[in-house]
């Protein structure tokens, strides 16, 4: 509740965005000045998710958490990246240009728009209390061992609730209690605001790439307004987290496909590593992910399913050393109990799958943002530009019955949307996030199209 | 308009909301910062009181210094979480303020320093 405390956690955020940012001039390559400014929100979820993944592997290996640790691995990146962009002879950015005089404008106004609304955030976070229930109950706690026993005390991370939850979100918040100088737990949801301006600023950043400032820009203060998502957005839990690395690695895995350049599949896979040590919902999502691109990169498939297999093998590398931790500190696994057995609760497949769609169908949590999302797949049908209908139509549809699969497969859950007693609202936020970020790709697919309709169609 | 005029209008229409609504907000006065005399309010009559030795930003340190408050005779005294994220050692649910200032003027006798503050639990 501190200038210091504060300071302290815009100094870890410039950590994260410096790592992230050095790691994509290795990758990519800055062009010009504004292109960094454009993507510095992707370059931030790179850093989180880098340093992040780097640290809790770190602490598994039992080295003990602090300031120092974080400067260390997050200038480690710096320090490989240099030297690796200099030997790849990645250029200095220079000025650049400007774009064209109406996105410039939308854009203006969005950035007015969203700034505000960040700016009132901040306002309201602040002095914000611990109120949510899993966050005091064992996201925080966890942050607290992490703090002060230096690592991954087995008494708290086995007894705690949500044992077996990955833990790079206590990491985070645990790295951001040594930045602030004190475990100081109302300034800690300043550290979520962070994450939250981070995700915006990617999603306009790197969407702004194929989408027309006055059809991204609307998505995005929508992004702000619905019910679920913008004013919840620094509410200290993982459940938005996992969702920005979700949609950053499908953004990135659909501008892939679309434009097989192997630096976007390459931190797609750094967002995935991140989204299997967030929650354990991340290695399902993960999953989800991988199908429904496998089935998008189908007719070139000898060219895009090595790559995604070598991205698969790593995320599964990264993923299994804190279930081994787990395992072999004796917390009951992460999976359900009757994870593929069709026969057993039989009864409850089709009230959890109703229940997902109710979920995913109710503008109490998301406002318009899948009607509109589906609206834009047809439209984008209609324009036969099927890639983009394929990937996300696969992918809102492999999300929603996953989230239905996790109700049906865990008999002890009620079928209920109450939060207390049936993850699926927080579940479904990655459907709902993913429908705002897929809307926009797909209606300006549909958009130069009908801008240009002598182009070719698309191969389905 | 030239590139630069473009650029420049755009900035302004970005940064003037960005700019006039923390200035109108400062107008209304300077934040506030809540320092450490907001985690513990005040004792109230007729409330329950925590007489507390110290706090600590290590759970360790102050189980140190309970038991070295224990030692004293203090009996009953705990290691707490306070609402700022710090460590309590508190003797807490002492049924008024007179009596808890007797606990005061006792501990002072041992060098001790407690502080009275309103027990938020009784």
């Amino acid at each position: 509740m501190t200038l210091r405390a504060i300071a302290g956690l815009v100094a870890l955020n410039a950590v994260f965005l410096a790592s992230g940012a050095a790691i994509l001039w290795l990758v990519r390559g800055w062009r010009t000045w504004a292109e960094l400014a454009r993507l510095g929100g992707l370059a931030y979820l790179v850093g989180v998710a880098c340093t992040g993944t780097c640290l809790v592997l770190l602490l598994i290996a039992g080295a003990p958490l602090s300031a120092w640790l974080v400067l260390a691995v997050a200038g480690a990146f710096v320090l490989a990246a240099a030297l690796g962009g200099r030997r790849l002879g990645r250029p200095r950015p220079t000025l650049g240009t400007v774009p064209e005089t109406m996105n410039v404008f939308v854009t203006a106004v969005g950035i007015a728009f969203t700034g505000v609304f960040f700016e009132a955030l901040f306002r309201a976070t602040r002095l914000s209390g611990l109120y949510s229930w899993d966050a005091w109950a064992f996201w925080v706690p966890k942050a607290k061992a992490i703090y002060f026993y230096g690592g991954l005390d087995e008494q708290f991370f086995t007894t705690l609730p949500g044992a077996p939850y990955p833990p790079l979100v206590p990491v985070v918040d645990a790295a951001a209690f040594h930045f602030m100088g004190g475990p100081d737990v109302v300034t800690l949801r300043l550290q979520f605001w962070f994450l939250a301006l981070g995700f915006t600023w990617f999603l306009a950043g790197v969407l702004c790439e194929r989408v027309p400032a006055w059809i991204l820009w609307p998505f995005v203060v929508l992004m702000l307004v619905a019910p679920r998502f913008g004013a919840r957005f620094a509410v200290p839990e993982a459940d938005f987290l996992l969702g920005f690395f979700f949609v950053a690695a499908a953004v990135l895995v659909y501008f892939w496909l679309q434009e097989p350049e192997r630096w976007r599949l390459l931190i797609a896979g750094v967002a995935l590593c991140g989204l299997v040590l967030t929650k354990r919902e991340g290695v399902l999502l993960a999953v989800l992910l991988l199908l429904a691109t496998l089935a998008a990169s189908a007719p070139r498939r000898r060219q895009a399913w090595p790559a995604l297999g070598v991205t698969a093998v790593v995320v599964a590398v990264v993923a299994v050393p804190w279930r081994i931790w787990y395992v072999v500190h004796g917390v009951p696994g992460e999976g359900p109990p009757s994870a593929f057995s069709i026969r057993e609760n039989a009864d409850r497949a089709w009230p959890s799958l109703r229940l997902a769609l109710e979920v995913l169908f109710d503008s109490g949590y998301w406002s318009v943002i899948v009607p509109v999302a589906i609206g834009a797949l047809v439209v984008a049908s209609l324009a036969r530009r099927w890639t983009p209908v394929l990937f996300f139509g696969v992918l809102i549809a492999l999300v929603t019955l996953g989230g239905g699969w996790i109700t049906w497969a865990i008999p002890d859950l009620p079928i209920t949307q109450e939060f207390g007693g049936n993850p699926i609202v927080r579940y479904m936020g990655a459907a709902g996030l993913v429908s705002l970020a897929a809307a926009p790709l797909l209606l300006a697919e549909a958009w130069s199209r009908a801008a240009a309709p002598s182009a070719p169609d698309e191969a389905a | 308009m030239t590139p630069r005029g473009r650029l420049l209008a755009a900035t302004a229409v970005a940064s003037v909301p960005l700019l006039v609504y923390p200035l109108a907000v400062l107008v209304q006065g300077l934040p506030r910062f809540p320092g450490e005399g907001d985690c513990g309010p005040p004792p109230e009559e007729g409330r329950p009181v925590n007489v507390v030795f110290d706090r600590f930003d290590s759970p360790v340190e102050a189980e140190k210094e309970r038991e070295r408050v224990l030692a004293f005779g203090f009996v009953g005294t705990n290691v707490e979480p306070d609402d700022c994220g710090r460590w309590l050692v508190v003797l807490g649910n002492v049924p008024s303020v007179e009596v808890a200032r007797e606990v005061a003027e006792e501990a002072r006798s041992v060098d001790l320093d407690p502080a009275l503050e309103l027990d938020p639990d009784g």
